[in-house]
């Protein structure tokens, strides 16, 4: 055995027990140490791959120095000093493995280059990612990134189809995505937010997928979710994926790579710090939110064309997002909606904790916004709540709007209707309440003139005593007899009394007890025949005067008695204002009706002054709910200016408001005068009786039209708890 | 299984000679006590015997099967004849080792090839590996299939032989290079 056999032996001996003990060893750097060996090594390292298949028969071996199908491709030439240089040299338009490379390589990253490849003997097409390093950090990274990208069967991840080692490279295939990436279609970057959102959400689904599988792809980017023919995105590069551990985070030798623009904050603030650190603080900073951020910050880029953090160098750049300030996304595109923006900033939270808890919770909110839900990410009020649920449900929101403004407008027709229909009502009552007055005046007038007969009998009598002579004591019990007749019997007055010219009582009829000094020669009674004397025949039926023997509201009738020359007595007889005069004035109240009749007082008659006021107070003297020993009641009423020239006239202006003293309610009322006194007949009518029904029906619809949306709402509000209810039974 | 089935199993004979020989000559001190026929014919039996377990579908998987009763049958034997614990790692099941060992010699052997052609010359090409094995020299023999058929260390082999690593790496470079000459062709 030769020196230089042993030396040979010494050296595999060497390798073998490296690998042995689990060192990585890099063939290309073992063979460039030992330049004489290096041929009869390499012979050797193919012999031991004869005899292990790939690729289980790595396990003891470093991967990158046994493949038997690589020796052809490895250039192995002597170099001048006689060492060894071993380099890999994949070209396009070459057949590499069981592929042919076609054109120039689609990219070339930090690690690797990907060509489009065709599998031979097929019309295949691939994607072919080479690893161009050789050293056994990047290899392991590159063996990791298959492992991670192979185990992800997902419709929007690349899949791998193949991997291998050739040339000493590491290779794999995966699907040919040939519309190029999201970083290359500018025209996306602020589109309609719709499409955004629908793009978005199959990537966050997928990244999310990944998640599950315990897969954190640390390098979303535009430039790595790449576009089909369709348009439909794909997760691409997951050249920095590392493998999260049960408890959520990751130990990796890089903890910090990433691309920058898209790098959380917490990343940026881990390679600031010395490597020990970083390692002991990486696991717990590498989480599932890391690529929550990167995907706020493509999910920005998109919605409004602009990246959120701006910098122009490494340190103005990774400044800016450690200070967490960004513009809101709807200051740079105003018709960026509220929801979606809130989203955003959510995503792009300074502390992890604050982000969504995980991918699946950022694509559920994204679609919460496409159902016009409203988002977790920001609290809205009841009325946007509303316009949401409304947009949420078009049709629904389309049907109860066209209702509720159906029913309104009911409602304000029916009620504009009532409130036209109200004065005609009116009306219409003021003039029954007319007719009805002017045809009781005739009625009442037959009344009175019942008790004007009587006076009228006993003023003929009267007349029959002697004048111009001092009254004999039987002409005296006569005239007493004849005035106590009058308070008796059918039709009987409350007091009879005979003055003489001076306005003093001569006689008067039993139990009624003036004060013999009284002078009544004011009184309207006796007054209105100091002016009358030419005129003998009719009973006066004279203004209401309150007694002052017993303070009772009276309605005299009087008439004159000549007694020669220019002496008359006044003759005097009165019912009290309560009477009713048989009118059964509570009869004719039915019907909603009622009736009652007033006079003018006679002012001089007024010790209490009741009577002043206007010149339209008057004294109500009949009235359903008047009880006999009631005092009568005053009341001011609006004179009728044209009844003072024509006496046909109704004495009061119409009155639909007329507010009775002695009962509730709005009244109608219509007058007439009793001709030939000073009295008048109100006919009332309460304006319920017919306003009711149609007033009473709007009000009843208008608290319909109220009480509908209350009640619809409550059912709402009732149906949402019990649903809740039951949904947290069933969990 | 029925007969055609008993037919394809047939095929295997020479493969599992092959194999039975393989794991006799890494094990050098059975020789003379073992023999690769009787333990080739003892496995067929028992594939008979059990035939409806076999459920698997591909060439690969019957291979796989027959060679899992043959790792029974001679752990079997090898308790038989008091060689479990020299064998057997401690916290090694006896059965696992062998077919460990099993699965590296189907490396070799590229049972993992499927199509027709290779599936019938297997048999044949386990054979000539087996023959060009057993035609090595016996150090270079042992160190060969020390490492590549149980799968041994070079530092186990080397306390295992009393030799050197260096020395171990040597017979391991010539055995595997008089391999190379004597199968090369077919192996790569």
């Amino acid at each position: 055995m030769t020196d230089s056999q042993t030396r040979l032996d010494q050296l595999i001996a060497e390798l073998l027990l490296r690998l042995e003990r689990g060192e990585q060893v890099s063939l290309e750097d073992f063979l460039a140490r030992h330049p004489a060996e290096a041929l009869e090594l390499h012979r050797f390292v193919q012999d031991l791959s004869l005899l292990n298949g790939r690729p289980a028969g790595l396990t003891d071996c470093d991967a990158t120095l046994i493949d038997p199908a690589g020796a052809a491709a490895l250039s192995v030439s002597e170099s001048a000093a006689g060492g060894v240089v071993l380099q890999a040299v994949p070209a396009t338009g070459q057949v590499f493995d069981r592929y042919e490379l076609l054109g120039s390589p689609l990219g070339t990253g930090g690690m690797g280059v990907v060509y489009r490849a065709r599998l031979l003997g097929t019309g295949v097409q691939v994607a072919l990612k080479q690893l161009r390093r050789t050293e056994a950090t990047e290899q392991r990274m590159f063996l990791a990134e298959i492992e991670a990208a192979a185990g992800l069967r997902h419709p929007h991840i690349v899949p791998v189809y193949h991997a291998g080692e050739t040339d000493g490279l590491l290779w794999y295939t995966m699907a040919l995505i040939s519309g190029g990436s999201l970083a290359e279609r500018r025209d996306l970057f602020g589109c309609a937010a719709g499409v955004v959102v629908e793009l978005m959400l199959k990537v966050i689904r997928a990244v999310h997928f990944a998640h599950q599988r315990r897969v954190l792809h640390r390098d979303l980017k535009p430039s790595n979710i790449l576009l089909d023919e369709d348009g439909e995105p794909h997760v691409a590069d997951f050249g920095l994926a590392v493998r999260l551990s049960e408890a959520g985070g990751v130990a990796t030798d890089h903890p910090t790579a990433g691309s920058l623009p898209w790098l959380a904050p917490e990343i940026v603030e881990l390679s600031r710090l010395s490597p020990s650190e970083r390692r002991q603080r990486s696991e717990a900073v590498l989480t599932t939110a890391v690529d929550v951020w990167s995907l706020g910050v493509v999910l920005y880029e998109l919605l409004t064309g602009e990246r959120p953090f701006g910098g122009t160098t490494y340190w103005e750049l990774s400044g800016a997002i450690l200070s967490g300030e960004l513009r809101r996304p709807g200051l740079i595109r105003a018709d960026i909606p509220r929801d979606l923006e809130a989203i955003c900033l959510q995503c792009l939270q300074r502390e992890p904790g604050q982000r969504y808890e995980s991918a699946a919770a950022l694509a559920q909110d994204l679609e919460r916004w496409q159902r016009d839900e409203p988002v977790r990410a920001r609290r809205t009020g009841p009325a946007e709540r509303l316009l949401q649920s409304c947009r949420r449900a078009p049709a629904m929101a389309a049907v109860s709007v066209a209702m509720l403004v159906l029913l309104l407008v009911m409602t304000a027709g029916y009620v504009g209707t009532v409130l036209r229909l109200r004065p005609t009502v009116l009306r219409s009552m003021q003039d029954q309440t007319d007719y009805l007055s002017r045809h009781l005046a005739g009625l009442v007038k037959e009344k009175l003139r019942s008790y004007a007969n009587r006076v009228s009998e006993r003023a003929e009598l009267l007349r029959t005593i002697p004048q111009g002579e001092p009254v004999s004591a039987a002409d005296g019990q006569r005239i007493q007899q004849w005035l106590d007749q009058l308070v008796t019997g059918p039709r009987a007055f409350q007091n009879a009394f005979l003055l003489d010219g001076e306005g003093r009582i001569l006689w008067s009829s039993r139990g009624f007890e003036p004060p013999s000094d009284g002078r009544y020669s004011e009184r309207d009674y006796f007054d209105y025949w100091k002016n009358h004397q030419a005129e003998g025949g009719d009973v006066y039926v004279g203004r209401v005067y309150e007694s002052s023997v017993d303070k009772f509201d009276k309605l005299p009738f009087s008439m004159r008695i000549p007694r020669g020359g220019e002496e008359f007595w006044v003759f005097s007889a009165s019912i009290l204002t309560d009477a009713d005069l048989d009118l059964e004035t509570g009869s004719l109240s039915a019907g909603g009706n009622t009736v009652c009749l007033v006079a003018e007082p006679d002012l001089s008659a007024d010790p209490d002054g009741r009577y002043a006021g206007g010149v339209g107070v008057h004294v109500i003297f009949v009235h359903p709910r008047l009880q006999p020993g009631d005092r009568s009641v005053v009341v001011e009423l609006p004179l009728n200016a044209e009844a003072a020239v024509d006496a046909g006239k109704a004495p009061f202006l119409p009155m639909t408001e007329y507010r009775d003293p002695l009962q509730s309610g709005k009244w109608v009322v219509g007058s007439a005068r009793v001709p030939g006194t000073g009295i008048s007949i109100l006919v009332q009518r309460n304006q319920d009786t017919d306003l009711l029904w149609i007033e009473g029906s709007a009000v009843r619809l208008l608290l319909w039209v109220l009480a509908s949306p209350v009640s619809g709402v409550l059912v709402w509000v009732f149906l949402r708890r019990w649903h809740q209810w039951r949904r947290s039974r069933i969990c | 299984m029925a007969g055609s089935e008993n037919k394809q199993i047939e095929q295997y004979r020479g493969y599992l000679q092959a194999v039975a020989r393989l794991q006799l000559s890494a094990r050098p001190w059975l020789a003379g006590k073992l023999d690769s026929s009787d333990l080739v014919q003892k496995t067929f039996v028992r594939a008979y015997e059990h035939c409806e377990q076999y459920r698997g579908g591909s060439d690969a998987e019957l291979a796989g099967w027959l060679r899992q009763i043959l790792n029974r049958v001679l752990a079997n034997e090898l308790r038989h004849w008091g060689q479990a614990r020299r064998d057997v790692g401690a916290e090694q099941s006896l059965e696992q080792e062998l077919d460990a060992s099993g699965y590296r010699l189907d490396q070799m052997l590229q049972a993992d090839q499927t199509s027709a052609s290779q599936r019938a010359q297997r048999g044949e090409r386990a054979e000539r590996l087996a023959e060009a094995i057993e035609d090595l020299p016996e150090e270079q023999r042992v160190v060969v299939l020390a490492r590549h058929c149980r799968g041994l260390g070079l530092q186990e082999i080397a306390e295992e032989t009393g030799r050197t690593a260096a020395s171990v790496a040597g017979l391991l470079r010539r055995g595997l290079a008089t391999l190379r000459e004597q199968l090369g062709e077919e192996l790569s």
